[in-house]
């Protein structure tokens, strides 16, 4: 498990702080992490990244988190992404979680965050 | 003595000449009643006249006698025709009907009969002879008993006739007086003539001047059918028209008196004829005389006159003119009451609707068919500004605002030409320039039967007012959508903005807790715990009344997905564990083994049911324990149940725990009263409902019973 290089998560949210904890937890779950605190910013990115991971924060400068979601999902190279949707806006959450793989509501339990993405990487290893 | 003969003879001939004459001039006025029994009358002179000539003027005896002979055949009828005249001319010609002419036929008949079979007899003429000393003059005849019995039954007749004309002429109006002598007056004659005859005073012996004079009667009963003016029509069909009338006529003389008063004027002054006839007209009416003098030439219309009292009361309008003469002098006054009593009341009661029409709040307009402005109310004026005289002979249209299209207009004048009912609202323009909101019902008043339109009435309403009151609810209306719209987009902020440093806020005490920055002592991590707690007690109301706001707006949808009853318990379990565990409360939590391990729900809401009956139970329990169990009720139906035992909840208020923002009394233990209601109202959302077992001072037990669904 230590050779096999670590899966990477990508980040996009505008608060520094939820960073701090998302990025601490998804550490612990044991992924590498990038981060983005703006739109257009994590679209441009993507373009180059194949993230395992993308916790996505909807409302964002730059680009919403529908136009990031909508763009993850029109490229080929991020078909294999897992987009976990990290909002506190349950309507536009529940118009979207179709095209995302899981909806977490905030506020989002560290632990929580942290259990979720360590069993994501289960079946890889 | 021969020339005597010619004389006679002549003056017959121009008896039939003038019978002729008659005959021609009656048949000009056949129509007049009475005319065909004075044609009857004439035939029977001028028969007799005939046969008379013959009668003298033959010279072979057998052929004199043929002739005196056939005279009876004129002799025995002219009697019936003039009594027939007589009846029809004093209206009593229904007496005389067929039957009963036929029966005064009789004696007529037996003598004619008699008169030609008397050779056989003679029992009209017991001896008959040529006349003496000349072959010319009548039969010499000696008279038989049946003679009598035919001139008595003659006489009996024209007797009847002439007293059916003396009466008429006592009966009626001056006037007609003139005519009716003037019958008098002929039938005088012919009873001259028959005298003379009777008694022999003939100037010749023996001829016969009878049928002479019938003719010179004749020719008075025919001037007294035809010849004034007034006469065309019978005076006794004027008399029965007169009685006839309804309007009570009263003809009085130059002097005032009573001449001639019809039935219905004796009704109207309840008086018998005789008590009036020849009385002062102002026993009747007592202004009589200034009326008199009043009247000229023409009808003029007279008092106004009332008559009896209460109900009984009756009024009359009185008409008065003077009778002329064919010269154009007055002869008397003609006075006639007409009752007016029933148009007296219709006009009040007119008038009483006309007073409440005006008194209506509506403004009335009638206008013509073709829309010109006939009549207002004071509504109308009062509401647009236009008095009732600007506004009368004016079309409607200068009440338009040019606000409706042409169309409108249009529309609207094709329902109504159509005799249709046109109902709408409209912007008009008063007198002063300003507008004002109507509403108006056109009714078209159709004349049947040609279905043809006579009238429009407009009812108008000013609904300014209500417009403006229907405009501010409107706005208010559209106002409250909007604050609402906003205190959910409020909520939403709030919600968010509520949640994202609670993330903050429970990330790091959670990561604190944990050990993540180092290692902590039990008091450090039992004040991140204090803080986590908190941080849950507050996201827990926090969606709870974003809960409340999107229910109360309609905006909360249940949205079912997969989930597993055992996950969904852990995780409430995490969140109120802390505060179970302060209070030092056993909890546990069972799940029904039957119950399948994935169920269809929506696990959001589910876990804030669930998270609000744990807090519930926490809040009012001191001792002992908090249980919850997932159940499986029956086939269809699964459970979540919480029980403690806490302070339990008097009877009276166990349904009042469920409305919102309520709190059992006495209560001390804070809170929004939010959570209870919440729980009952996602229940109902989801199809389910809610039980409550409790006893004061053992411990309550909640059960959200819910529809099973499985995957």
């Amino acid at each position: 498990m230590t050779n096999e290089p670590e899966p990477m998560a990508f980040i996009i949210e505008d608060d520094e702080k939820l960073i701090t904890i998302f990025a601490r937890a998804l550490e612990e779950a044991g992924f590498k992490v990038h981060k983005a605190m703006d739109g257009q910013q994590a679209i441009q990115s993507l373009s180059n990244l194949e993230p395992a991971v993308v916790i996505l924060d909807l409302h964002l400068p730059g680009a919403t988190g529908d136009k990031v979601l909508a763009f993850i999902r029109s490229n080929d190279h991020l078909k294999n992404t897992t987009v976990i949707l990290a909002t506190a806006d349950q309507i536009m959450a529940d118009s979207l979680s179709g095209q995302s793989d899981f909806v977490l509501l905030k506020p989002i339990s560290y632990s929580q965050l942290r259990d979720l993405t360590a069993r994501l990487r289960q079946p890889q290893e | 003595m021969v020339s005597d003969y010619y004389l006679y003879i002549i003056f017959l001939v121009i008896g039939i000449v003038i019978s002729l004459y008659l005959t021609f001039r009656l048949w000009k006025i056949r129509n007049t009643p009475g005319t065909y029994n004075l044609l009857f009358a004439i035939f029977c002179v001028a028969f007799w006249s005939f046969a008379s000539i013959f009668e003298v003027a033959l010279t072979n005896y057998t052929y004199k006698l043929a002739a005196a002979k056939a005279e009876y055949l004129g002799i025995s009828f002219l009697a019936l025709s003039i009594l027939s005249f007589a009846l029809v001319y004093t209206g009593r010609g229904i007496w005389m009907t067929r039957g009963r002419f036929a029966m005064l036929s009789i004696i007529p008949a037996i003598t004619f009969f008699l008169a030609i079979t008397n050779d056989w007899h003679h029992l009209l003429w017991s001896y008959a002879s040529m006349p003496q000393g000349s072959l010319m003059g009548p039969v010499l005849v000696e008279h038989g008993p049946w003679y009598f019995i035919n001139v008595a039954y003659q006489y009996a007749l024209l007797l009847l006739a002439t007293l059916c004309f003396i009466q008429i002429a006592i009966k009626s109006h001056k006037l007609y007086r003139t005519q009716a002598i003037i019958i008098l007056a002929g039938m005088a004659i012919s009873w001259i003539g028959n005298l003379l005859y009777m008694f022999r005073l003939d100037p010749l012996p023996g001829l016969d001047w009878t049928p002479l004079t019938f003719t010179f009667s004749i020719v008075a009963f025919e001037i007294g059918l035809s010849q004034f003016g007034l006469m065309d029509v019978l005076p006794v069909a004027q008399n029965s028209a007169f009685n006839a009338m309804l309007d009570g006529i009263i003809v009085a003389d130059l002097r005032g008196r009573v001449v001639e008063i019809n039935t219905s004027a004796l009704n109207i002054f309840q008086i018998q004829s005789n008590q009036i006839i020849g009385q002062d007209i102002q026993e009747l009416l007592h202004d009589w005389v200034q009326w008199n003098t009043e009247t000229s030439t023409a009808f003029e219309i007279g008092h106004e006159i009332v008559l009896g009292d209460g109900p009984n009361k009756r009024n009359f309008s009185s008409r008065i003119a003077p009778i002329l003469n064919q010269r154009g002098r007055a002869t008397g006054h003609i006075t006639i009451l007409t009752d007016i009593t029933d148009q007296k009341i219709a006009q009040a009661q007119m008038l009483l609707q006309v007073a409440a029409l005006e008194a209506a709040r509506n403004g009335i307009v009638i206008t013509s068919a073709k829309g010109k402005i006939v009549w207002v109310n004071q509504a109308f004026s009062t509401m647009t500004g236009f008095s009732r005289e600007e506004a009368i002979g004016n079309n409607p249209r200068i009440l338009k605002s040019n606000k409706q299209t042409d169309e409108y207009y249009q529309e609207l004048w094709q329902t109504i030409s159509a005799g249709k009912v046109w109902r709408g609202e409209l912007i008009n323009r008063r007198k002063d320039g300003s507008e004002y909101y109507e509403e108006m019902t056109i009714t078209p008043l159709i004349e049947q039967p040609e279905g043809k339109i006579t009238n429009f009435i407009a009812i108008k309403q000013n609904i300014s007012n209500r417009k403006k009151s229907e405009e501010d609810l409107l706005q208010a209306h559209q106002e409250a959508i909007e604050a609402n719209r906003m205190k959910t987009q409020l909520l939403a902020n709030v919600s968010h903005d509520l949640r994202t440093p609670l993330g903050a806020i429970m990330g790091y005490s959670e990561m604190l807790e944990k050990g993540v920055f180092g290692e902590v002592n039990a008091e450090q991590k039992n004040a991140a715990s204090e803080i986590l707690d908190s941080s849950n007690q507050l996201l827990a109301f926090v969606n709870n009344l974003i809960g409340e706001a999107q229910i109360e707006t309609g905006r909360l949808v249940i949205r079912p997905a997969i989930f597993k009853p055992a996950e969904f318990v852990a995780g409430a379990q995490t969140i109120a564990g802390f505060a179970i565990k302060k209070k030092n409360l056993k909890f546990v939590v069972e799940i029904d083994p039957d119950l399948p391990e994935k169920i269809l729900g929506d696990a959001y809401w589910l876990k804030q049911i669930l998270l609000n009956l744990i807090n519930n139970a926490t809040k009012f329990t001191e001792n002992g324990s908090i249980k919850v169990c997932l159940l499986l009720a029956d086939q269809n139906h699964w459970a979540i149940q919480v029980s403690d035992t806490g302070a339990g909840i008097p009877k009276e208020a166990q349904q009042m725990v469920f409305e919102a923002f309520r709190q059992v009394e006495g209560n001390t233990r804070g809170g929004s009263g939010l959570g209870l209601s919440i729980v009952s109202q996602l229940t109902t959302l989801m199809d389910g409902k809610i039980e409550l077992q409790s006893e004061l001072g053992k411990g309550s037990t909640f059960t959200v019973i819910l529809p099973l669904k499985v995957p």
